[in-house]
């Protein structure tokens, strides 16, 4: 299997603007369907090493199905996805632990407080040095302070800041970021800004799901508009402003 | 991974997360008290009812206790199972345990454990107030009461964790869970019942050996089958 994996990401290297990365999302002709209803329709897309890509698109365009499916929490009914190399169906074990999920959830437990929360997932990952590290993350997320306070107790920009950390404490290489904007604040929304280009500098790859085309453009490489389960634009996004997206995106979406 | 994760071999990586997954629930547990407090209530209730349902008859007393014990461990099961679903859901926290599993058989131990950890809790709560109340004294065969029950409670973790992920992601699971809960279980309650019975009435380990033997195989069974099944359970 080895030799497969390293085969693959051979072949998914590519040549751009003079630099050699490799491909680390790789989603061929995915396809989900939910009984009769199909929420994902020949989604080829593919994202690089380091780079980030906004997903844009209406509500119920398919954007959080096809995040479960890179996160691998949900299997597509036809295609393929391969991150890192990995068959994102047959090698889940491999992929996990590059992963850092924020959901429309926050994967934490409310009768725990933040810092027992982020030492439960600290164990379960395996890392070094937790403590540290969890002062670490809580410091990112501006929550050193009520790192003691039950989880149930914080406010809805709360939890999304600490899942924030909780997704990152493992220090993960890519990151896949569901509507990670929801219920932050300005200065929580800053801060997360300057977190995701410091994961891009460190060569973490995000994909991030979000409405708000200002923030999303900000910080992303690429851009992807998703609408009715398909892919209906792709591209980078180096000089193009709001005006530019909301046009592309009227054309495309209505 | 990154750099600042622990190289460690698979099966410590495993035995490591079992414990962080057990540590989280029990301290769970201890600050809500909310699966226990079900579980105890619910069975103290059945033991009570039955107590004044069968009346001062001894020899009747003596017949049906085992089985109102077990009959209030079984549905005791029940209880806990859909409450500790109902923690694990709100924010669908068994997704990031999920992502965070190196083998999700880890998640399937550590539940079955801290299930068999609440059923032993309850019943020795328990234990004590059927032995005053249906006058039956458990500590002339504690040794086999001991035996039978860990035997018992072992099993019914094992189906009640295993049927918990199965119908975890069903819109009915409050209906689905029992549904397919309580058949898979009745063996191994008879065997339980029948056990219990035999050693209060003053029969050796010897006596029941029999059913020592089915429960220990139902467990074995139930627990290899899970461990191999667990996977596609858990996933979508």
């Amino acid at each position: 299997m080895a030799e497969g994996a390293s085969g693959l990401q051979e072949r998914t290297c590519i040549k751009r603007l003079g630099v050699e990365s490799a491909i680390i999302i790789d989603m061929q002709e995915v396809t989900k369907h939910f009984g009769v209803r199909t929420a994902l329709r020949d989604v080829t897309l593919q994202l690089q090493e380091g780079r980030c890509l906004s997903l844009f698109g209406p509500n119920g365009a398919g954007k959080t199905t096809l995040l479960k499916i890179l996160a691998t929490l949900m299997r597509p009914s036809a295609g393929t996805v391969h991150i890192a190399g990995y068959d994102a169906v047959k090698e889940t074990a491999k992929i996990r632990p590059l992963l850092g999920v924020v959901s429309h959830r926050t994967f934490l437990y409310g009768h725990l407080t933040a810092y027992e929360n982020l030492w439960f997932y600290a164990r379960l990952f395996g890392i070094a040095k937790p403590v540290e590290r969890i002062m670490d993350v809580l410091h990112e997320v501006d929550l050193s302070l009520q790192a003691r306070q039950l989880v149930r107790t914080y406010s809805r920009g709360m939890q999304q800041r600490l899942a924030i950390a909780r997704a990152i404490l493992h220090a993960p290489r890519i990151l896949l970021l569901d509507e990670p904007y929801t219920g932050l604040d300005k200065h929580a929304v800053a801060r997360l800004q300057a977190l995701i280009m410091r994961l891009r500098q460190a060569s973490c790859s995000v994909l991030l799901s979000t409405h708000d085309a200002l923030l999303g453009l900000e910080v992303c490489d690429e851009i992807a508009i998703q609408c009715r389960g398909r892919i209906v634009y792709s591209g980078v996004s180096s000089g193009m402003d709001i005006h530019d997206f909301e046009r592309i995106y009227s054309t495309y979406v209505g | 991974m990154s750099e600042s994760t622990v190289r460690m071999s698979g099966s410590k990586i495993f035995v490591r997360q079992i414990l962080a997954v057990l540590g989280k629930d029990l301290r769970t547990e201890w600050r809500t008290r909310e699966i226990f407090t079900s579980m105890f209530v619910f069975a103290v209730l059945v033991v009570v009812v039955f107590n004044f349902a069968i009346g001062a008859d001894t020899e009747l007393i003596r017949q049906v206790a085992s089985g109102v014990m077990w009959v209030a461990l079984l549905f005791s099961t029940v209880l806990g199972l859909q409450r500790a679903r109902q923690l694990e859901g709100e924010e669908e926290s068994l997704s990031g345990v999920l992502l965070a599993l190196y083998d999700s058989s880890a998640l399937f131990i550590a539940k079955t454990i801290g299930q068999m950890l609440y059923l032993m809790a309850v019943a020795l709560a328990i234990l004590p107030l059927c032995g005053i109340w249906f006058r039956i004294d458990f500590l002339s065969c504690w040794l086999g009461l001991c035996l039978v029950f860990l035997l018992g409670m072992f099993g019914l973790s094992i189906i009640g964790t295993l049927f918990s992920m199965i119908t975890l992601h069903t819109r009915a699971y409050e209906v689905m869970l029992p549904m397919l809960f309580l058949p898979i279980s009745i063996p191994l309650t008879i065997a339980a019942v029948y056990a219990t019975v035999q050693l209060v009435a003053g029969k050796t380990l010897q006596d029941i050996t029999d059913y020592l033997v089915f429960m220990g195989i139902f467990d074995v069974v139930f627990f290899t089958l899970s461990l191999i099944v667990f996977d596609f359970i858990i996933e979508d």
